[in-house]
C-alpha cells in the first residue's frame, strides 16, 4: 500500500527555517533609515535657510553703514578734511563685526582708514565674489570676500560718495561674517541635539511599532511551524479584520480541511486494511487444492472483483468416499460479503456431514443462515454430491444459475433443479427440489457463478450464457489441463480490460474415458 | 450508465396501494436510497406496494435483497409486495432465485393493485 506512508512523511518534514532577520528588525530598521534621512535633509535645510536669513540681515546692515559712511563724509572728501573723516570711519568701526572702513578719494587713495598707517595708500578692495542683490543702489557693491590681512571671511561693501552728482571717492567697509558662522554652528548644534532626540525617539517608536504590528504575523508564523511539525489541532488567535486577519482564518480553514483529509485518510487506511484481513481469510477459506479423485478430473478457478468477493467454491470429502462440492455467490461484496461467505461455508460444510440428499442439505443450510444472516443478504448456491463409484451426481441448486453437463452422447445440457436462494426464506417458504444424474465417460460437469455470464466490455455488453457455452464446447477438445485457463482466456478477450463487476468462480469435473 | 431513481406515488387504481417506480441501475450503492424509501412509506403506515421494475436498466444481487429485506415487516402490517414491468431477463433472475415462490408478479398495476383487494 503506497500510501501508507504519506501522511508521516508530510508531517515529519525538515526543521524549520532558523529566523535570521525578523520582519520587525526589518521594518524598525527601514523605519529608521527614513527618519535620519529625513531629519537630515530637514536640519540642513533649516540652516540653510537660517545662514540665508543672517547673511541677508548682516547684508542690509552693511549696506546702511556703507550708505551713511559715504553720503556723512561727501563734504569733508571734499575739502579734505582728515580729522572728520576718521571720525566718521571710528563711528563705522564702532559696530562689533566690523573688519576695516575706508574712505578713498576719485583716485582710490586712502583718506581715511581705521588702519591709521594706510592713510595715503592706494585701497584695493580684496577679490570675492558680489551678492546677486535686488534693488542695490546704483554704484553700490556687496561682496563675500576674504580679509587679506587676517584671512576670515568677510562681506565687503563699497558705496559711491557723491556731492551734488560729482563722484568724489568711495566708501569700503568689511563685515566680518564669524557672527553668521558661530550663530550657524550654534544652530547646528541645536538641531543636532533635537534630530538626536528624535532619531532615538523614533527608532525607539519604530521598534515598538513594528513589534506591534508583526505580532500577529508572528502568531501566524507560530502556528504555521506547529502544524508543520504535525500538531493539526493548532488554530492560530488573530482577531484583527485587516489582510493578517483574513489570513490567519483561512490558515484556520486549512489547518482544519487537512486535519480532516488526515482523518479520512487514516480511515481509508483503516477500512483498507480490514479488507485485506477480510482477503485474507477468506483466501484462507477457498480449497488451496483440487482432490484426487479416482477416474476424475477436477479444475476450479476463482478471481475476485474486488479486494474481497462473495462468491467462493468448496470441495467437502464425505466419510462415505463421496465427495460434496459447491460453488456459491452471496449477495453483497466487502467485509459484509465476506462475513456471509465465512457463515455459508461454515454453515454448509457442517451441514454436508449430517445429511444425505443436497435438498436436505440445502434446506438445513437455510434453517440456519436465514434466522442470522443480515436482511436482505442471501446466497446461492449450487450444491453436488459426486459418487465416484457408481459416478451418480446428486444435486441441488440453491437459486444459482444452471450447472452444465457436456457429454459425447447428449451434447450440452443445462441442469437446472428448482430451489430457492438461502437466507431469504423462513423455513416454511424455503423450498428446494433434488435432482440426480450420472456422468457418462468423458462428460464435463461445469459449475460456474454469474460473474462469468456477466462479465462486461467496455460496450456494457454482457459476455453471456451462449458466448460462454460456445467457449466451453470449442476448448473441451483440447486437453482438460487446459481447459479453464482457455475459457478464462476466452472471457478476457472479450471484455478487453473493462473493470471487473463480480467475482468470476469456475469448477469443473471431468469423469475419464472416451473422448 | 443511467443513475438508479425511485418514484413513489398513490396508485390511480386505489389511493391505498403505493407505486415505486424504479429506473436506471439498482445495485449495492444505490440500494441504500430505495431502502431509504422503503422506511419512509413504512412509517408512513403504507404497506401495500407495486413496484414497477421496467424502467430498472440493472439491478444486482444486493438491490434484489432489499426486496428481501423489508418482505418480512410488510407482511406483518397485512400488506405485501407485488411486482410488475418484469422484462424477460428480470423474469429468468427471478426464477432462478427463487422469487417467484416468495413475491408474485403481474402484468399490469391495475392487476396487482386489484390483487390487494382494498376498499
Amino acid at each position: 500500500m503506497s500510501a501508507k506512508d504519506q501522511p508521516e512523511k508530510t508531517l515529519s518534514a525538515a526543521p524549520p527555517p532558523r529566523i535570521g532577520v525578523s520582519i520587525a528588525q526589518k521594518l524598525a530598521a527601514a523605519i529608521s533609515a527614513l527618519m535620519v534621512v529625513s531629519l537630515s535633509l530637514l536640519s540642513g535645510f533649516l540652516v540653510l535657510q537660517a545662514r540665508q536669513a543672517l547673511l541677508k540681515e548682516t547684508t542690509n546692515r552693511g549696506l546702511i553703514i556703507v550708505r551713511n559712511l559715504a553720503s556723512y563724509s561727501a563734504s569733508d572728501l571734499l575739502v579734505l578734511n582728515p580729522l572728520k573723516l576718521a571720525t566718521f570711519v571710528n563711528d563705522a568701526m564702532k559696530n562689533e563685526a566690523m573688519v576695516y572702513a575706508v574712505l578713498a578719494d576719485q583716485n582710490g587713495t586712502i583718506q581715511a582708514c581705521n588702519d591709521m598707517s594706510r592713510i595715503g595708500q592706494k585701497f584695493l578692495q580684496p577679490d570675492g565674489r558680489p551678492l546677486a542683490m535686488q534693488g542695490l543702489p546704483e554704484g553700490f557693491s556687496v561682496e563675500e570676500a576674504k580679509d587679506p590681512a587676517s584671512g576670515r571671511s568677510i562681506l565687503a561693501f563699497s558705496a559711491p560718495v557723491e556731492k551734488s552728482g560729482v563722484k568724489l571717492g568711495t566708501a569700503f567697509l568689511a563685515l566680518s561674517q564669524s557672527e553668521i558662522q558661530q550663530a550657524v554652528v550654534q544652530f547646528v548644534e541645536y538641531a543636532g541635539a533635537l534630530a538626536l532626540f528624535f532619531l532615538v525617539a523614533g527608532v525607539l517608536g519604530a521598534v515598538l511599532l513594528s513589534r506591534f504590528i508583526v505580532r500577529p504575523v508572528r502568531r501566524l508564523t507560530q502556528g504555521a511551524l506547529a502544524i508543520g511539525g504535525g500538531n493539526l489541532e493548532t488554530q492560530i488567535k488573530v482577531r484583527s479584520r485587516d489582510e493578517l486577519g483574513i489570513l490567519a482564518s483561512s490558515f484556520n480553514q486549512m489547518t482544519a480541511s487537512l486535519r480532516q483529509a488526515q482523518e479520512e485518510l487514516l480511515e481509508k487506511q483503516r477500512i483498507q486494511q480490514e479488507l485485506s484481513i477480510a482477503q485474507e481469510i477468506q483466501k484462507a477459506l477457498l480449497p488451496k487444492t483440487t482432490p484426487r479423485i479416482p477416474g476424475y478430473q477436477v479444475a476450479a478457478f476463482y478471481q475476485p472483483a474486488k479486494e474481497v468477493g462473495g462468491d467462493y467454491y468448496d470441495f467437502i470429502p464425505l466419510p462415505d468416499g463421496r465427495l460434496a462440492f459447491t460453488v456459491a455467490d452471496v449477495s453483497g461484496k466487502g467485509v459484509p460479503g465476506s462475513l456471509g461467505m465465512t457463515m455459508a461455508r461454515s454453515v454448509l460444510r457442517a451441514q454436508a456431514l449430517s445429511n444425505s440428499l443436497p435438498g436436505d442439505t440445502l434446506r438445513k443450510a437455510n434453517e440456519v443462515i436465514q434466522p442470522d444472516i443480515r436482511k436482505g443478504m442471501f446466497v446461492t448456491m449450487f450444491y453436488c454430491v459426486l459418487d465416484p463409484a457408481s459416478n451418480r451426481l446428486q444435486c441441488a441448486n440453491g437459486g444459482h444459475n444452471p450447472a452444465f453437463v457436456l457429454s459425447e452422447g447428449r451434447g450440452l445440457q443445462a441442469v437446472a433443479p428448482e430451489g430457492m436462494a438461502l437466507g431469504m426464506a423462513p423455513q416454511d417458504l424455503f423450498f428446494v427440489e433434488d435432482f440426480e444424474l450420472t456422468l457418462e465417460p468423458g462428460s464435463l460437469f461445469v459449475l460456474y457463478t454469474d460473474g462469468v455470464t456477466e462479465a462486461m466490455n467496455s460496450k456494457n455488453e454482457e459476455y453471456g450464457e451462449a458466448r460462454f457455452l460456445d467457449s466451453l464446447a470449442r476448448h473441451s477438445r483440447q486437453g482438460f489441463d487446459r481447459l479453464t485457463e482457455s475459457l478464462v482466456a476466452d472471457i478476457t478477450a472479450f471484455t478487453q480490460g473493462a473493470p471487473q463487476n463480480d467475482d468470476i468462480t469456475l469448477v469443473i469435473l471431468r469423469r475419464a474415458g472416451a473422448a | 450508465m443511467a443513475a438508479f431513481s425511485v418514484e413513489i406515488k398513490a396508485s390511480a387504481f386505489g389511493r391505498q396501494a403505493t407505486v415505486f417506480a424504479l429506473g436506471g441501475h439498482l445495485d449495492a450503492v444505490t440500494v441504500s436510497q430505495l431502502e431509504g424509501r422503503f422506511k419512509e412509506t413504512m412509517e408512513a403506515g403504507q404497506y401495500h406496494w407495486v413496484v414497477d421494475l421496467s424502467q430498472l436498466d440493472y439491478i444486482s444481487s444486493a438491490g434484489l435483497g432489499a426486496f428481501i429485506g423489508v418482505l418480512e415487516e410488510v407482511r406483518s402490517h397485512g400488506g405485501d409486495i407485488f411486482f410488475v414491468g418484469l422484462s424477460p431477463k428480470l423474469q429468468k433472475i427471478f426464477q432462478v432465485l427463487g422469487f417467484l415462490r416468495i413475491f408474485r408478479i403481474f402484468a399490469a398495476e391495475e392487476e396487482a393493485v386489484r390483487e390487494f383487494g382494498l376498499p
